[in-house]
């Protein structure tokens, strides 16, 4: 009998155990959710300032969003802009990075080359991005988004521009969202740094300034706003030296956008819709202007910063 | 060894159920919303979350001139109500679908400028605890 006894109390310890260890490992409930690495969220609670409560409240809910690579060679294109295979960084290069940073910035890098390239249908372009794109994101941890179905739907599908852009879109996103997910939102924070960079690198490159196309400087000074989302973002996600670097370029090249010249309408902006289309239109608001000096200066030093990314 | 063999069981199992969030949001996203912005195509951005009843999610963004977007609020059943307000850089509100039947939104921009998606999750359930689910915010532009 007492033997008997002993063991059911060992079962029920057992169990007991057992919840405790599940109720420990457990998600902890999602009341108000802090972003990984962010030093107010590590500070005990009566240190914080009410700075620091705000931006903890506000973190987990607020993003920062930014064009697509696609979006943005779809803007040039529109505007009048044209291939030239020169300016964007050979896909042989991948080679090259060996730092988790780089490898994210490069990433973003060929996700805009991809996008550029494959807005003006250059198919065997498109193929060599895609691998060394793949070749990244393999060693970044997210080769899922690369995985073989994809892959053989892009090599099916490398002629028809439509299913390509929508692809590229898929993969990016499924890289985008899979960081996020694993709590590695600072490596997504760099690849998208990386593409918006190559992205405006590309628009300089396109300008002719002895026959400036006026669409593509107003596309190029329009980054002004895309800029500021993108520190945002990098200011929620800093983490030690991985973003440091990348967030300090940014701070130098913004300094030259906020030089622009600013015209706003008095007055919010206004919203109308189309009763036959049910297409809403937002009202004219703001617009920027660029002298030649500084979009000169932008030039050169978005150049700078993309060729030590790529070098 | 039975008990033990129990135990384990009931650890794997009640360990599975408690499966990351983060990644059910992506995956309630990837096949309930992206369907959806066909034929606009997906800016690539994952912008989701799960949120409890009476919270906002929020996401700033550059619209150009030129472009016509959809947006795309996505949210779980569970979170009854949920609506989103469009707002440009002041706060000043333009656009809600509040008392519309839609999550889907198509429009352009005169000019380009930045707008802030606002997404509110209402506070409907009568019992202390607040349900949660996902939602996310989606942005897709037309070639």
């Amino acid at each position: 009998m007492k033997i008997l006894k002993v063991v059911a109390i060992s079962k029920w310890s057992l169990i007991f155990a057992a919840l405790w260890l599940v109720a420990a490992c457990a998600e902890q409930p999602k009341g108000k959710e802090e972003p990984a690495n962010d030093p107010a969220a590590e500070t005990p609670a009566d240190d914080r300032t009410d700075e620091d409560e705000e931006r903890l409240s506000q973190a987990k809910k607020l993003f920062f969003a930014l064009p697509s690579p696609i979006e943005t060679a779809s803007l040039l294109k529109k505007a009048g802009a044209t291939y030239d295979q020169e300016v964007l960084n050979g896909h042989t290069n991948v080679s090259n990075y060996q730092t988790i940073s780089k490898k994210a910035l490069n990433l973003g890098v060929y996700g805009a080359d991809l996008s550029y390239s494959s807005i003006f249908e250059q198919t065997q372009q498109c193929l060599e991005y895609i691998k060394s794109a793949r070749m990244l994101a393999a060693e970044l941890g997210i080769a899922n988004a690369f995985n073989p179905e994809v892959m053989e739907r892009f090599e099916s599908n490398i002629s028809d521009r439509d299913t390509v852009m929508n692809l590229i879109s898929e993969v990016f996103w499924s890289a985008n969202s899979s960081l996020k997910a694993t709590e590695s939102s600072n490596i997504a924070a760099l690849i998208l740094s990386g593409g918006w960079v190559e992205g405006l690198y590309i628009a300089s490159k396109m300008v002719d300034m002895e026959n400036p196309n006026e669409q593509i400087i107003k596309r190029i000074a329009e980054q002004k706003f895309a800029l500021e989302n993108l520190l945002q973002l990098m200011e929620m996600y800093e983490d030690g030296d991985i973003l440091k670097e990348t967030h300090q370029d940014l701070k130098e090249l913004k300094a030259l956008f906020d030089n622009l010249d600013e015209a706003k309408a008095d007055g919010p902006a206004t919203a109308s819709v189309n009763e036959e289309t049910g297409v809403t239109t937002i009202g004219a608001k703001r617009e920027l202007s660029i002298s030649p000096e500084q979009l000169a200066a932008i030039s050169e030093k978005v150049g700078a910063i993309r060729g030590k990314y790529v070098e | 060894m039975k008990a033990l063999a129990q135990l384990f069981l009931v650890l794997v199992v009640s360990i599975a159920s408690f499966s990351d969030a983060g990644a059910q949001c992506k995956n309630f996203t990837k096949r309930k919303c992206i369907p959806q912005m066909a034929p606009y195509i997906n800016n690539g951005q994952y912008n989701g979350a799960t949120l409890f009843e009476g919270e906002t999610a929020s996401v700033m963004m550059t619209f150009y001139s030129g472009q016509d977007y959809r947006l795309i609020v996505c949210s779980q059943d569970i979170l009854k109500g949920t609506y989103f307000e469009i707002k440009d850089e002041d706060g000043n509100l333009l656009y809600t679908n509040k008392d519309k039947d839609s999550d889907v939104w198509d429009f352009n921009v005169a000019s380009t400028q930045q707008l802030m998606v606002e997404v509110t999750v209402p506070q409907t359930s009568t019992h202390d605890v607040k349900n949660s689910g996902c939602v996310s915010i989606l942005v897709g532009f037309l070639e």
